[in-house]
């Protein structure tokens, strides 16, 4: 396996007695979607900080590109554009010149940048704000405006915290949408999201952090394997459970029987909690067919993200 | 030094903080609105600080008219020029880092490639350069030197006697020249310098006039004090406005030397990684 891009190496940040980071280990894939979530105060913003080089890190390390962010912060920031959480822009600028401004800060030469800012406001939907006065702008186009500042100078990887807070379905949708568009231009994408819902739809890997550290990482398919300790199976027989309710008792790996009417499910439905694995789940299933119960059906319910979110984090903050 | 300044105003924080790029001090723009009030401070401290000493009425006496010309008015129109940078040099430097700091701007400034020092000297004289004085200022400079090289000329018989006295007299004219020059950058600096440190527009515009009355006081009172020992102390027989001039320049000159220290100190400090962030 190739070297990760974003490597993280036990990094801890500490103030004071306080870990807002504790022995953190990630490794990120170039063109990888990461989307980091997890309780206010688990400690995003700070590793996105260090990663930025805004904050260094108590110890540890982290790379970017191969560059170490508190060794080479000049050659990182080459390689990054951020959008903090709370970010700020210049409302007495037009669109156009707000990006102007941050592409000559970055050394974009000034034949390129006319034709590279018109790009960017295409891109992020705002070719028809340019000459509009930032201040004019909603809070959904001034983000999707930071968002084309942290691309004017092409960098690799884009760092956003919480890139649709605050904003209106419509906006958090646009804003989905260039995400994903930015993964097409293979950007490697590393953000935080308050919306699971968000992150399970276009992250490729995922992590869940909790009091300073990384509870689960992985795809979502992944954490889910990683994070049961058991399955919630389903079963729909024909008529009446008490049968199927008498044998699943007397199966080891089964617990937690539920009927069907207290999950507000139809009668002939049973719910139950299976500890063991794929194996025992199939002589579990060949057991009641050859049982003689009638089964309609016999299936895995599958959690989404909020159920992983749910059973990684135990509501810790630091 | 020439490439530094070319380099310096094709800098891109620079043409913004010259006002090429939107307006980017809120507190200036502010300051503008009420300019007519402005110009009347101006010319109110100018008459009470300028005019205080009897010099400038020396023109009524017929005798005097050309010394009033040469020394007299062109010393009061420095004076009031002086005025206007004291007043808006604040105003333009205090508030360049703690504005864009409390806006939200300055993490992303950070994170561009410009060397924090490049970004602080680019704050520095790009607010500078938003101030319509130098040009006045530099003609005022121009005319005081001149008037002197003239009155060395017309007293060439009497100075080539008394080398002493010639340069006394071209150390005084350079000195009256050059101090309103290093009083600005002082100021400028002082503003550069407590921006840094606050996080409002409104702490460092506060904290670059308290140093500025202190600087001010201060070197007064040094020049004073060193007009005093000189005459008292070493018997020097030399002119008071020469004495309490050189020892003033030379105090500003050691003042700038230290603000310019520490504001490279602030570049490193600003550069450093744990700059101004707090706990998420």
């Amino acid at each position: 396996m190739s070297e990760s891009f974003i490597q993280i190496r036990n990094l801890t940040k500490r103030y004071g007695t306080l870990a807002a980071l504790d022995n953190l280990n990630l490794d990120i894939q170039q063109g990888e979607v990461f989307g980091f979530i997890g309780p206010n105060g688990a400690g995003k913003t700070t590793t996105m900080r260090i990663l930025t080089t805004l904050l260094r890190p108590t110890s540890g390390r982290a790379t970017i590109g191969g560059y170490a962010v508190d060794e080479n912060p000049n050659e990182v920031r080459r390689l990054i554009g951020y959008m903090p959480d709370f970010f700020g822009v210049y409302e007495d600028m037009k669109v156009w010149e707000y990006l102007d401004f941050f592409a000559a800060c970055y050394d974009v030469p000034l034949n390129t940048r006319h034709g590279m800012i018109g790009d960017l406001l295409d891109l992020v939907d705002l070719g028809h704000k340019r000459d509009a006065y930032v201040e004019s702008l909603s809070r959904g186009m001034k983000q999707r405006l930071c968002l084309a500042r942290t691309l004017a100078h092409d960098p690799q990887v884009l760092i956003l915290d919480e890139p649709a807070s605050g904003l209106d379905p419509r906006a958090r949708i646009e804003m989905r949408e260039l995400l994903r568009e930015l993964q097409g231009m293979g950007k490697t994408i590393f953000f935080s999201s308050h919306i699971l819902s968000e992150v399970a739809d276009i992250c490729s890997s995922i992590g869940i952090m909790e009091a300073g550290q990384l509870v689960a990482h992985g795809n979502l398919e992944e954490m889910r394997r990683q994070l049961q300790v058991h399955r919630l199976i389903q079963v729909r027989v024909l008529g009446e459970t008490a049968a199927l309710k008498d044998k699943l008792f007397n199966t080891p790996l089964v617990q937690s029987i539920t009927d069907g009417t207290a999950v507000e499910l139809t009668p002939d439905i049973v719910r139950f909690d299976f500890t063991g694995d794929d194996a025992a789940l199939s002589d579990l299933l060949r057991d009641l067919i050859q049982g003689g119960l009638p089964l309609i059906s016999f299936s895995e319910q599958v959690g989404d993200l909020e159920d992983v979110f749910m059973q990684a984090t135990k509501g810790v903050v630091n | 030094m020439l490439t530094f300044w070319r380099e310096l105003r094709q800098n891109p924080i620079y043409l913004r903080e010259s006002g090429q790029w939107g307006e980017p001090n809120a507190t200036f723009a502010w300051l503008k609105r009420y300019s007519p009030f402005l110009v009347i401070a101006v010319f109110v401290l100018t008459a009470c600080c300028g005019l205080s000493n009897n010099s400038f009425f020396l023109g009524l006496d017929s005798n005097l008219s050309i010394f009033w010309f040469l020394v007299c008015l062109p010393n009061v129109v420095m004076q009031g020029l002086l005025w206007a940078a004291v007043l808006l040099v604040p105003a333009l430097t205090a508030p360049s880092i703690s504005e864009e700091r409390k806006r939200g701007t300055w993490d992303m400034l950070r994170l561009t490639p410009q060397p924090m020092w490049h970004i602080l000297l680019a704050k520095l004289f790009g607010g500078l350069a938003r101030l319509k004085i130098w040009w006045p200022m530099l003609a005022v400079s121009l005319f005081q030197i001149g008037g002197s090289a003239l009155g060395i000329l017309l007293a060439q018989d009497v100075l080539a006697s008394n080398l002493a006295s010639l340069f006394g007299l071209i150390a005084m004219s350079l000195a009256m020249a050059a101090r309103p020059w290093l009083e600005v950058i002082c100021i400028a600096l002082l503003g550069v310098n407590a921006s840094a440190v606050t996080y409002s527009a409104r702490s460092g515009l506060v904290a670059t006039y308290a140093s500025v009355l202190l600087l001010r006081g201060g070197i007064s009172l040094a020049s004073l004090f060193a007009l005093y020992w000189a005459t008292e102390w070493l018997n020097l027989e030399a002119d008071s406005l020469a004495i309490s001039n050189i020892a003033a320049v030379i105090l500003y000159m050691i003042t700038a030397a230290i603000l310019t220290g520490l504001l490279r100190w602030q570049a490193n400090r600003l550069d450093a990684l744990d700059a101004f962030v707090s706990p998420e």
